[in-house]
């Protein structure tokens, strides 16, 4: 590597940190649902905000990192336009949900409209990943986003099943199926962080 | 597989993102290459080659 190409590499914001702080953040809300450590939906916010704060610094980091390094491609241009959009619906309708979750007067068809809503956004974040893998021209980028999507499921993969066990083991009833996309996602950190460190 | 991706670049005095300019691809993708942690598809090798103005034999070697 050139000194030059080694001081852009060395300047580039790095999302590490911020893979491994979802990642936390997330076992720690895993853990705190499962123990019955919240119950108040109110208190449960607070655990999100740790989640929702990485979630964001990783996606400004990916972006500046992209743009610094020079690799804005037009695949990866179409992956930020479309995951920006898909994500940005799905926070919303989460906020709607835990909104209506939170006041009585809200019907269980308004309700299930924002879980549809959640579940369209998630769809759309998913299917953006998977575009980005087909669209992307350079072969070696491609290869390594498939790699990240396969530690990802193998991630989702083992934390559902591994949940699954200790539950049926031990009686706990805590957790949701919802907080498999979140899994998913910390997978797709994990899938990155492997990249970064294996090439 | 060997290459000998560097020492060309070197000689020509080429940047690693100069190269990758040349060849449509990103600086990630040479520099995959010239660590031998990436093999490059045919269509690319030849590329490389092409940009080298060499045959693909005398960039590329196996690794004995």
């Amino acid at each position: 590597m050139s000194s030059n190409s080694r001081q852009v590499a060395a300047s580039t914001p790095r999302t590490g940190p911020w893979i491994i702080g979802y990642v936390i953040s997330l076992g720690v809300a895993m853990a705190a649902t499962a123990t019955g450590l919240i119950t108040e939906p109110r208190y449960a916010a607070l655990f999100w905000v740790p989640i929702l704060g990485c979630t964001a610094m990783i996606i400004f980091t990916s972006w500046k990192r992209h743009r610094m390094l020079g690799t804005l491609s037009g695949a990866v241009r179409k992956f930020w336009r479309r995951i920006v959009l898909s994500a940005s619906f799905m926070f919303a309708s989460y906020c709607v949900l835990a909104y209506g979750q939170m006041a009585a007067d809200w019907g269980p068809a308004a309700q299930r409209a924002a879980y549809i809503g959640a579940l369209l956004g998630f769809a759309g974040m998913a299917w953006s990943i998977h575009q980005y893998a087909l669209d992307e021209t350079d072969e070696y980028l491609r290869s390594q986003s498939i790699r990240q999507l396969l530690v990802a499921s193998f991630v989702t993969l083992m934390v559902v099943i591994g949940w699954q066990m200790v539950a049926s083991a031990s009686g706990l009833t805590g957790g949701s199926l919802g907080m498999v996309i979140l899994v998913w996602f910390g997978g797709l950190g994990i899938g990155r962080l492997v990249n970064e460190l294996r090439p | 597989m060997k290459n000998r991706l560097k020492v060309l670049r070197a000689e020509r005095d080429w940047s690693q993102q100069d190269l990758a300019e040349r060849l449509a691809v990103s600086r990630q993708s040479v520099n995959a290459i010239e660590t031998g942690r990436y093999d490059p598809s045919l269509p690319l090798a030849f590329r490389i080659a092409d940009v080298f103005g060499l045959p693909i034999e005398d960039i590329f070697q196996r690794e004995v």
